[in-house]
């Protein structure tokens, strides 16, 4: 095959990702950024909170137009965005799927080359402690922020980075071990970007953050409490200091905008599932608005 | 024409193996397509380039050059006889040298100007797209904690 014919297998096989499109931006004067960004709405685009910022503005490149977005809505832990335009722009999208790929599954990384979309396969190494996932992939220039999608076309994350183990891996091999940011962290505090990210209008009373399994002995990755204000619907919950919450309902929590989110979304009480010194006990959480 | 079709299209037109219809319809496509029109161009630039280095010439004295150093490996042979093992290599040590005069000679040089005279070429040429644009780096994963408040 000639180079060329490798470069259009790669390039065709780009074609069949709609929802993926060019992010372009002035990075520094006289030099434009080409980034990678996923339509998850008619109306909103996710992206890497890098691709956006600072000083310049980014424009969704569509059918040889730009398209300014009206907000930007950023997450700066877990390092994303979503881009709002005020009326519909995509015609095609893919809504961010809650499921985690498994160990050992391929998936389709797409992402944006010079010339245009490239794709490549990928393999789901391991799960990382923090709630990202392992990927090793052959070395590729427009990897970084390329969208993820299963054996289903479904939206499955986006990476956010290399995972380099040494000096020595990182130089004699020619495949990447990338971090991908999976939807299922991402895609309730996405949902919540859509609306606006309102407030909840009744404080629940916890200041939080993320922690990763790295971080403690013993202590799972999850959503660590730091603080409970005192008589606030968390201190009746039960919730303390030093608490991790690492599921609620169904779902495996990893950042305090998802517990947010969940408890903002839901009408009902929802079950979590909260570890503190080593002991895990089930609590109740009350619906948010 | 739908993309993937053109770019399907776009390596036969490269190659030289397709119709005149076929041509016509993919210039036809790319006229109206700015992607396809990139790429095209990108293609065409690889396959010129590989076209030109895929034949590099030998250098004209490389024959003289092996001959000189099988007869200097043979003159210290007579001198200092080699164990047989050592012999048996020659051949091989030949085929070596042969191979360091193509890649080292005046073929090696002329594929690196070849190369060099290409990416002159494509900038001359005012393909803005090529030069101030560029896609953002793989940086190390590092996720930041900080805290949230609700």
């Amino acid at each position: 095959m000639t180079p060329a014919l490798v470069l259009s297998a790669v390039l065709a096989a780009g074609a069949v990702f709609p929802p993926v499109v060019t992010i372009r931006r002035e990075r520094v004067p006289g030099l434009t950024e080409l980034s990678t960004g996923a339509a998850i709405s008619d109306r909103h685009v996710v992206t890497l909170s890098a691709f956006t910022g600072p000083g310049s503005s980014p424009f969704v490149e569509l059918d040889g137009d730009l398209h300014e977005p009206d907000t930007i809505h950023v997450c700066p832990d877990m390092g994303i965005a979503v881009l709002t335009f005020d009326s519909p722009v995509f015609y095609d999208f893919s809504k961010p799927d809650s499921r985690v790929p498994e160990v050992g599954e391929t998936l389709v990384l797409v992402g944006q080359g010079l010339s245009g979309i490239i794709s490549i396969s990928a393999r789901v190494v391991r799960h990382y402690e923090d709630g990202a996932l392992l990927l090793s992939a052959p070395r590729m220039e427009g990897l970084m922020g390329a969208v993820a999608f299963d054996g289903e076309g479904s939206l499955v994350g986006l990476v956010t980075g290399v995972v380099s183990f040494s000096a020595h891996e990182a130089s004699d091999i020619s495949i990447d071990y990338l971090a991908v940011l999976p939807s299922q962290m991402w895609y309730i505090w996405a949902d919540l970007a859509m609306e606006g990210s309102p407030r909840n209008e009744v404080p629940f009373g916890i200041t939080a953050t993320s922690c990763s399994g790295a971080t403690g002995r013993d202590r799972p990755a999850g959503v660590l409490i730091v603080a409970v204000a005192s008589g606030s619907m968390a201190d009746g919950c039960g919730l303390r200091p030093g608490d991790v919450i690492t599921r609620v309902d169904t779902v495996r929590t990893y950042h305090p905008e998802s517990v947010r989110g969940l408890l903002m979304q839901t009408r009902d009480s929802l079950e979590a599932e909260v570890w503190f010194r080593g002991c895990s006990r089930v609590i109740s959480l009350p619906p948010l608005r | 024409m739908k993309c993937k079709d053109a770019l399907l299209l776009m390596d036969k037109v490269i190659d030289g193996c397709s119709t005149p219809t076929e041509e016509q319809m993919l210039h036809f496509h790319t006229s109206g397509c700015r992607a396809c029109k990139r790429t095209m161009m990108m293609n065409r630039d690889i396959s010129r380039v590989f076209r030109q280095i895929s034949r590099p010439e030998p250098p004209a004295d490389l024959e003289e050059r092996v001959r000189a150093r099988l007869a200097a490996a043979a003159s210290i042979g007579s001198r200092r006889r080699p164990p047989l093992r050592y012999a048996v290599a020659l051949p091989f040590v030949a085929a070596l040298l042969i191979a360091l005069g193509l890649s080292l000679g005046r073929g090696g040089t002329r594929m690196q100007e070849t190369l060099v005279a290409e990416v002159d070429k494509a900038e001359d040429a005012g393909d803005s797209w090529k030069r101030p644009v560029t896609t953002p780096p793989l940086t190390a994963y590092i996720r930041p904690a900080g805290l949230v408040t609700f």
